[in-house]
């Protein structure tokens, strides 16, 4: 019985990689890792301290490049990783292949350890891909000796125990209906910008006796653990180090270093990271009670029925919910033929494309639940009756106002892409007016939930503010356009939006702030920037959905 | 009237999707029959401008398409193999986002959903969601919508997949029932759905036009070539060899074939009246062998 399971675990785990490892999604994922490689040993990214009044980073010998890259592999693992294991269900779901699952005698527990067995086969892959660059960009940058063992292992250690703890939170996602879609992906990047953003980590000063343990348990990221291995060598180094807590991201430079060439690693940070892997394959065994195998596989994109999230779909779901798809709701024999009536002359009318701009604002705004509804209309119309009393908080509204609206956004292009829809489209009267009217009416969207934001940060901030306005109105709905319609998934678009959203607006780098939440993105026009890239890109796919060019 | 002047799509350097399809259709209903692969829809998609041709030439009432591709797209209705709606619509939504699409007036499109949706007897389910609706349900959707904006040209790719029988009959009564002053274009891989509905037939096998004439004209081909024998199991793989079967089947006797032969395949066989689909295998035969 074991070993039959073992052997079943074994082979959907090798379909879905192969599955995967055909798709262009997995190899821009580890093209991704690559770079963060090269970032590493370029300087240019890595774990740094605040020492003697300059920022100071770790000499890159190989346990410190090795170090580096466990926590770089950790945060592409905490945030892209998440993003790139989902929808290994539904893809099963998309293509037919689940019926055969549900009619077969797999357990659903097995079913989805194999799908878990593949997620961590990803973390394997990207691990490897990920000490192997930094070896290679090692023996060109670094300092000291290249000692492949030293730099590959602790990538290792670090990153595919989290893959196996992200996998099972992408399969336990995937199973629970309004965790699905945008929503699910929303509360998981929110919640891992918690936890690894500094709920737990201490803030300020700390020497590794005083971390709690607690933030040890938590240390998804590694910081914990690259704090402890590596305050010595600082402290060596600077005598006046006021034990302030690492940081790990862009900050640093290798101006100042500090020299760390190892050590023993803590035994709590095994014991975690074995937790990690523990917790991930309980979630996937867990998953197996919401996961519903006979869920409704009719032919479509099941992949879009699936995310929605309103409150009808999940009480249809129910028993109480009426769904009927018996097929034939006129009896036949009641039903007119086309040579019995006389039909309607159809009339032309000139406002097609005005009414497509209609037609799709109610297509984005239809179906989402209520408390989005309400959450839109708290964020349109709240920030003005601040800002009529006062003012104060326009960042803080503005952060939440730019991700409001992620839920209709989503939608653009992806929704469209579907073959039997955008044929549908280039067939029509109006094959680029549609898309067009689809990006503007994501545009006019983005203006009403972020537009009292914006007011709010002017009399915050001065009129200045008014720039980001742009970047917010034009460059989401136009990323969702160009990423929705290339991959036929909202997942592109979510991922990358979020991920810019998470380090401009929200962390402050100011080359990813669309939103101008800086003021150095405001001095240099960022905004502007993204705006213009955003429209550049929506004229090149609406050159190419055109018979013969715009210009033809 | 729609013609096409040697029309070819090519995919890859030497993998061309159809190839030197040239055809004239006047109004009526045209079928367009071939395997799956045959380039059926690959054809289908270049009438409707949702993909160029890499060569030849598409016009309609003499306007060549690919200098104005609104000169089709102002008449067209179409139903894409892969049909497919926005799940977060109502129906009767979908319908009035399918009428902008289309450029109609919307008293137009309210009146002309109100029409169509009795047709397809889906007007109890007007208000309901898309993605609450059957495969059966969302194909007669498809052939709605793509009435809706009264097209000259009609263009149905595999319309009666997924449907059951009753459904099946429907569709392709609603086909044949459409007005005689226009195009309609009928593709599938079920003959029997042609023969009921078609005047005209095209064969398209690997990409290439085989034959189009005449529903009558094609069964004509082969009427008195068509035979019924009854035949013990090694008789039966004999005659495989050496004929076309269109059919099989097992009886307590032996095998029941009917298959195409210039002459009585055996001494017992009986001829038996020709339908579109020995056409259909005569004419694939010849074009391969």
């Amino acid at each position: 019985m074991l070993r039959r399971d073992a052997r079943r675990v074994y082979h959907i785990a090798r379909t879905d990689l192969l599955a995967r490892l055909r798709s262009r999604k997995l190899l821009a994922f580890l093209l991704i890792v690559v770079y963060f490689g090269y970032l590493i040993n370029a300087g240019t990214f890595g774990l740094f301290y605040s020492a003697d009044g300059s920022l100071v980073s770790g000499a890159l010998t190989a346990p410190m490049t090795g170090l580096n890259a466990g926590v770089a592999g950790s945060m592409v693992m905490l945030f892209g990783g998440f993003f790139l294991m989902r929808g290994s269900i539904s893809r099963d779901e998309q293509h037919g292949h689940s019926t055969v699952v549900a009619g077969s005698n797999v357990r659903s527990s097995v079913y989805l350890l194999g799908k878990l067995g593949s997620n961590t086969a990803v973390g394997l892959l990207t691990a490897g891909v990920l000490a192997a660059a930094a070896v290679g960009n090692h023996a060109v940058h670094g300092v000291g000796a290249t000692d492949p063992v030293v730099i590959a292992l602790p990538v290792f250690v670090m990153v595919v125990p989290l893959a196996v703890l992200v996998g099972g939170v992408a399969i336990l996602f995937e199973t629970i209906d309004v965790l699905v879609g945008t929503l699910g992906r929303i509360v998981y990047l929110v919640s891992m910008i918690f936890v690894v953003g500094g709920l737990f980590v201490p803030s300020g000063t700390a020497t590794p006796a005083e971390v709690q343990t607690e933030a040890k348990l938590f240390d998804l990221l590694g910081r914990v653990l690259a704090h402890e291995l590596t305050f010595d060598a600082v402290q060596a180094g600077y005598p006046a180090f006021d034990t302030g807590f690492v940081s790990f991201g862009t900050g640093g430079g290798l101006e100042q270093t500090f020299n760390y060439e190892g050590g023993r690693w803590p035994a709590w940070f095994f014991l975690q990271r074995f937790c990690c892997a523990v917790t991930g394959i309980a979630l996937t065994v867990t998953a197996s009670v919401p996961f519903a195998r006979f869920r409704d596989t009719t032919p479509g994109p099941v992949i879009e029925r699936i995310p929605s999230v309103s409150l009808g779909s999940v009480l249809s779901r129910l028993p109480l919910g009426k769904r009927d798809n018996t097929g034939s709701v006129t009896p036949a024999e009641d039903r007119p033929r086309v040579g019995e009536l006389s039909l309607t002359p159809a009339e032309t009318s000139s406002g097609g494309v005005s009414r497509l701009l209609a037609v799709e604002l109610r297509r984005l705004l239809r179906g989402h639940p209520w408390w989005w509804y309400l959450g839109a209309v708290a964020l349109a119309v709240g920030p003005l009756w601040i800002a009529a009393t006062g003012g104060g908080g326009g960042r803080a509204v503005l952060l939440l106002a730019a991700v409001w609206p992620v839920f209709v956004w989503s939608r653009i292009g992806s929704q469209t892409a579907r073959a039997g829809i955008l044929e549908q489209i280039r067939a029509s009267n109006y094959p680029v007016g549609q898309l067009f009217a689809e990006w503007l009416a994501g545009g006019l969207i983005g203006l009403a939930v972020t537009g009292g934001a914006f007011a709010l940060l002017i009399v915050d901030a001065g009129s200045g503010a008014a720039v980001g306005l742009l970047g917010v109105v034009v460059f989401p709905p136009s990323l969702a356009l160009v990423a929705g319609l290339w991959t036929g998934s909202q997942r592109l678009f979510e991922a990358s939006y979020l991920g810019i959203w998470y380090l401009g607006p929200l962390n402050g780098a100011f080359f990813a702030d669309f939103a101008g939440v800086t003021t150095e993105s405001i001095a240099m026009f960022v905004p502007v920037g993204y705006a213009m890239a955003g429209l550049v890109a929506v004229l090149a796919v609406a050159n190419h959905r055109a018979y013969d060019g715009l210009m033809g | 009237m729609l013609e096409l002047k040697n029309v070819g799509k090519r995919y890859q350097k030497e993998t061309w999707g159809v190839r030197g399809v040239t055809l004239e259709l006047d109004a009526g209903v045209h079928g367009l029959l071939g395997s799956n692969g045959a380039g059926k829809s690959t054809l289908m998609r270049m009438l409707t401008t949702v993909s160029e041709p890499t060569e030849g030439e598409i016009r309609w009432n003499g306007a060549v398409v690919s200098e104005s591709a609104s000169t089709v797209r102002s008449v067209l209705g179409y139903l894409p193999q892969d049909f497919d709606t926005y799940p977060s619509l109502h129906l009767e939504e979908y319908m009035e986002y399918v009428g902008a699409l289309r450029g109609l007036d919307a008293e137009t499109t309210s009146a002309r959903t109100d029409e169509l949706l009795r047709v397809v007897g889906l007007s109890d389910v007007r208000d309901r969601r898309l993605d609450t609706f059957s495969g059966g349900m969302h194909q007669r959707v498809g052939i709605a919508q793509a009435l809706l904006g009264d097209p000259d040209l009609l263009v149905v790719d595999e319309p009666t997949v997924g449907l059951d029988p009753e459904e099946r009959v429907r569709m392709r009564n609603t086909l044949a029932d459409t007005p005689g002053d226009r195009v309609v274009i009928f593709s599938t891989h079920i003959v029997g759905d042609i023969e009921a509905t078609a005047d005209t037939v095209a064969v398209l096998d690997d990409g290439e036009l085989v034959t189009h004439d005449e529903t009558e004209a094609l069964i004509d081909r082969v009427e008195g070539r068509v035979y019924r024998c009854t035949v013990p199991g090694d008789t039966a793989d004999s005659l495989r060899e050496r004929h076309t079967i269109c059919n099989t089947v097992r009886r307590a006797e032996g095998f029941e074939l009917r298959l195409l032969a210039d002459e009585p395949p055996t001494s017992d066989s009986e001829p038996v009246a020709a339908t579109l689909e020995d056409a259909y295998l005569s004419t694939v035969n010849n074009a391969t062998t």
